[in-house]
């Protein structure tokens, strides 16, 4: 399927450099070729550059996706826009800021009306790997898909264009950078700019959210250098059956929720780590049950998905709702195998919660080792990933795409 | 009144008869099919539903309401001759309202308190069906499960609204009436939908199959073609609701375990965690 996408040939649009390409391609081998007009060349498509890491795999494209850069391109331009909500405050990287790795430091996310999320942002590191997108929702596999719900969705409101979509499309169709860009993305459609291409262009940039290049990813290509001794430890407590934290944060995504191109299946998995148990039978606080919401299964109660680790200490606080405020504190919640909430509506022993995970249970650590293992915590930050440009705001200062705040 | 709540086989047999119909070698020219209007209306209570009017005397609170949108899908729309036979309207593809077998019955115009709408409304079924006297109607709330799970961003009017669109949930709000009042001022909601939605299979795969699928139909046997028509009335719907309270989600979306949708649930005829409906409300006939 890519394969045959690389082979493919596209018409571009003329323009001064498509020209220039098309007559150096011409003189180099296409010459004769008389079925193209004098305002058409043929421009070669390369397979989409990913630039990977060493050691990474392609993310998987879903099937009848085509990368390119112009999608990414036009997808990097609407994740930064705040023209993509109803009252123009919030675009996506309101609550997915590059610098805490596409999260927002918030408990939970705060909509463009004010409203908050039940849940905590989700990460966007990695999120073309990922095929199961949100905490605990079984549906949203795609990113495509994903991004209706923020845009669209009502309960909560995030960006809040529910019944907008006619406002949205005029206000994008308006703007030149627009015109340019989604012509240049969508070159085969007779009206580019469409929810579907919309949501299809976010989810081509999001899959260039690659991060790879941590400490720890540079110690295992052979850089010895780059983990200090103690991250080393800890990374040998991480990786231990006495602390069991590899079991869902496991692989090169550390996280048991994982795919990649060529992979054999996709995994999703969904753990319950006992941070509730209100009512002594596995209560989680309502609007906030995990996979339970979809399943109806009793022991889907509080079944969510364990996070990626790369990057874990800019994403504070933690947990789906929030509800840990340090990395420090994470450990604690671990080393006690669950969490004790003493009163209050969610009062519970988290720990005796029956449908708590297996690999959660108790264990200790010298004040040494927990230094360790939160030494190689943070050698998973990827400061190249939180300050590339390609991920960056492209909107030069002024532009409608910031809003009238700035 | 009746409701009937319909099963697969239901489903089987109709089209099963329909099939017949149309391969038996008839040598007399077929006559010409008749064209069918149904007329449908938006009512809370005795007045009819507007955007911008608020409805005095509304659930057993008698709370004072105003309704911020009305709309409503429904497929399978059947008309039944006096022999109890059925057939199915065949819709015109309007590519507005109408597609496949689904319409949207839309009664908001956008306007006023109707912020999340659109200026246009529909408040008809169109199509054709076999010259024959009929003398009852059958429809089923919703949009169909073949519909329900396809891609949001490429499906055809009237799949193709935003504010319809249920995307978390794996498919559409079938119907969704929201209304505003000084006891619940930031609303308090009827979205019907199916609850329960998980993939099968193949886990890259959004939702396919749905454990309630919420999707009520409503059979009326003594309907006059060219007189009657037929009204949902929001203010049977909410009769035995308190408006003035609400906990979980904002008052009833359809999920499990929310304490203000038994009797919603209940009123559309539909069984709700153990409660179980003595018929349904929302629909009658005038």
């Amino acid at each position: 399927m890519a394969g045959d996408a690389r082979r493919r040939l596209r018409l571009a649009r003329v323009g001064p450099v498509a020209l220039a390409a098309g007559l150096t391609l011409a003189g180099a081998g296409c010459g004769g070729d008389e079925m193209l007009g004098p305002d058409q060349v043929v421009v070669p498509t390369g397979p989409f550059d990913w630039r990977l890491p060493d050691g990474f795999p392609a993310p998987r494209v879903p099937e009848g996706e085509e990368m390119s850069a112009e999608k990414v391109d036009l997808g990097l331009h609407l994740f930064y826009d705040v023209r993509l909500s109803g009252n123009q405050t919030q675009s996506c990287a309101s609550c997915h800021r590059q610098e805490l790795a596409f999260t927002d430091g918030l408990p939970v996310a705060e909509g463009s009306t004010g409203q908050l999320h039940p849940r905590n942002s989700m990460s966007l590191t990695n999120a073309g790997y990922q095929p199961a997108l949100n905490w605990a929702n079984p549906n949203e596999v795609n990113l495509a898909h994903q991004a209706l719900t923020p845009l669209f969705g009502e309960d909560p409101v995030e960006l809040g264009l529910a019944g907008m979509e006619d406002q949205l499309l005029a206000r994008l169709e308006a703007d030149s950078t627009y015109q340019r860009l989604f012509a240049a993305a969508w070159p085969d459609r007779g009206t580019p700019v469409s929810v579907e291409t919309i949501t299809r262009s976010l989810a081509a940039f999001q899959r260039t959210l690659i991060s790879g290049d941590s400490p720890v990813d540079r110690y295992r290509r052979g850089d010895r250098s780059a983990l200090s001794e103690s991250a080393r430890r800890g990374q040998a407590l991480f990786f231990s059956e006495r602390l069991e934290c590899f079991h869902c944060h496991g692989g090169l995504g550390f996280t048991g929720t994982f795919d990649f191109e060529g992979k054999s299946a996709p995994e999703i998995e969904f753990h319950n780590n006992g941070l509730y148990n209100i009512d002594g039978v596995g209560g989680y606080p309502p609007h906030n049950t995990g996979l339970h919401e979809f399943t109806e299964r009793p022991e889907d109660m509080g079944r969510f998905k364990a996070p990626t680790l790369r990057n874990i200490d800019l994403t504070a606080p933690y947990m789906h709702d929030g509800s840990i405020a340090t990395l420090d504190e994470v450990l604690d919640h671990y080393m006690a195998g669950g969490r004790a909430i003493v009163s209050g509506p969610f009062a519970g022993v988290g720990s005796d919660n029956p449908n708590k995970s297996g690999f959660v249970k108790p264990f200790s650590l010298t004040g040494e080792e927990r230094t360790s293992v939160l030494d190689f915590l943070r050698a998973l930050t990827d400061s190249s990933f939180i300050t590339d440009p390609r991920f960056a705001n492209p909107w030069p200062a002024g532009s409608p795409a910031h809003g009238s705040g700035s | 009144m009746l409701n009937i709540i319909r099963t697969t086989r239901g489903v089987a047999l109709g089209a099963a008869l329909l099939t017949v119909a149309a391969c038996e070698d008839d040598p007399v020219e077929p006559a010409m099919p008749i064209e069918v209007t149904l007329d449908f209306a938006a009512v809370v209570d005795e007045a009819a539903f507007s955007c911008g009017n608020s409805y005095d005397n509304v659930g057993t609170s008698n709370t004072t309401i105003t309704p911020v949108d009305f709309r409503f899908y429904v497929h399978d729309v059947e008309l039944i001759a006096a022999d109890g036979s059925s057939v199915e309207l065949e819709l015109t593809q309007d590519g507005t309202w109408q597609r496949d077998n689904v319409v949207l019955l839309d009664f908001e115009n956008g306007s006023g308190p109707c912020v999340n709408g659109t200026a246009a409304m529909n408040t008809t079924v169109r199509g054709t069906a076999p010259d024959a006297t009929y003398t009852g109607v059958r429809f089923t709330l919703g949009v169909p499960e073949e519909l329900n799970h396809a891609d949001q961003t490429t499906a055809a009017a009237p799949l193709d609204l935003t504010s319809l669109f249920w995307s978390w949930n794996g498919g559409y709000k079938f119907l969704r009436i929201d209304h505003t009042s000084d006891a619940q001022p930031e609303g308090w909601f009827v979205h019907l939908g199916s609850t329960g939605c998980t993939p099968t299979g193949d886990p890259t795969v959004p939702a396919t199959s749905c454990s309630n699928e919420h999707r009520p139909t409503f059979e009326f046997l003594d309907f006059d073609l060219g007189i009657d028509e037929i009204v949902a009335d929001y203010g049977a719907l909410l009769a035995n609701s308190d408006l003035a309270q609400n906990s979980g989600a904002k008052g009833c979306m359809s999920f499990p375990g929310d304490p203000e949708c038994a009797v919603v649930m209940n009123a559309f005829g539909l069984a709700y965690e153990g409660s179980q409906p003595s018929g349904q409300s929302f629909f009658s006939i005038r």
